[in-house]
């Protein structure tokens, strides 16, 4: 019978603090909204842009990290599939830094998919 | 309206005293073979605050103390009692295989979480792939060593389990998330099993918590 969440704890590390980093996600998750003020309604427009970018690059790795294990792709296409991705994330970087914004904040709950980042 | 905290059998046996949100008394909904334990509001009393959710989940944990139990959701609610008699009535097969599933049985939960290296220093940055080929190579090692990682975990846990669920990770080297279903006499040596594999992998930091009611383990379909 639960009288506190600490007796819930059957087993921890002495280090809660990679755990406890998701906590304060998860206050975020039902706080966070687009930030649409007008000074700020360019980095919101570039964060929500960006996330969907970012999910689509995401989605694109999986899909060749699949088919290199797979192995049936010739060497030239690996290399190809493999310098595209490089290049995307490279870029998706510098697009980042322009707008000032952290892979946390390109982050996605995709529901039981879990997070995007 | 009713804020539904579980489905349960023996719909004869007596409800605990136990005041659920918003200090309602609890009710029982009994239908068939079947008992939706209730409180009644004329508002939603739910905000998703941290009292709240506790004030749910003890009604669901007492009402395991002395019965089978399908724990539901916080924020479970139906306009009206008819309207829950008609879901017990219409899903009454499936609710009865799953609280026989989960009878005399509870939910254990494990993350793990990679911490880099023993001493919790970064990893140092790989360096820039040369080439296209490599580039998805080194992502490839990544993928197969966390797999490697959650297996360790993973394997030797599930054995001990009725049944098991990985989840995907929600988090920044998360190497494991995944809840187990126990007899609940096995939790001993469930925990006893955690800190072994913990002394094994120093460099993974995990986390079990429990028991619970078995949240994972009662199927997706909501009831509203």
């Amino acid at each position: 019978m639960t009288d506190s969440p600490a007796d819930k704890l059957l087993a921890a590390p002495i280090d809660l603090d990679p755990f406890a980093r998701d906590l304060r996600r998860l206050d975020d998750a039902l706080t966070r909204r687009v930030q649409a003020d007008p000074d700020n309604v360019e980095r919101g427009l570039a964060q929500l842009v960006l996330t969907l970018i970012e999910l689509l690059r995401q989605i694109m790795e999986r899909q060749a990290l699949r088919r290199v294990e797979a192995g049936g792709l010739d060497q030239q296409t690996v290399e190809r599939l493999g310098a595209t991705l490089m290049a995307l994330e490279a870029r998706m970087q510098e697009l980042k830094d322009v707008f000032g914004l952290e892979d946390e904040d390109l982050n996605l709950d995709l529901g039981p998919l879990g997070r995007l980042l | 309206m009713i804020w539904v905290y579980a489905i349960c059998d023996l719909p004869d046996l007596p409800l605990p005293r136990r005041r659920g949100l918003a200090q309602a008394p609890l009710a029982g909904i009994p239908e068939g073979g079947l008992v939706a334990v209730v409180t009644e509001h004329t508002n939603p009393p739910g905000e998703p605050a941290v009292d709240a959710l506790w004030a749910h989940e003890r009604v669901v944990e007492r009402l395991m103390a002395d019965r089978a139990v399908l724990p539901l959701r916080f924020g479970t609610k139906l306009p009206d009692a008819a309207a829950m008699r008609a879901v017990l009535q219409a899903r009454a097969g499936e609710f009865t295989a799953m609280l026989a599933r989960v009878r005399g049985r509870v939910e254990v939960s494990v993350r793990a979480i990679g911490s880099g290296s023993p001493n919790g220093a970064p990893e140092p940055e790989p360096a820039a792939p040369a080439s296209g080929r490599e580039y998805l190579l080194a992502k490839l090692a990544l993928d197969q060593r966390g797999e490697r990682q959650a297996a360790a975990l993973h394997e030797p846990l599930a054995a001990l389990a009725v049944a098991s669920r990985r989840g995907m990770p929600q988090a920044a080297g998360e190497v494991l998330r995944a809840s187990y279903l126990l007899e609940r006499a096995d939790l001993a040596r469930f925990r006893d099993a955690v800190a072994r594999l913990q002394r094994q992998l120093p460099e993974t930091a995990v986390l079990c918590t429990g028991p619970w009611p078995a949240y994972s383990f009662v199927g997706e379909g909501a009831i509203a």
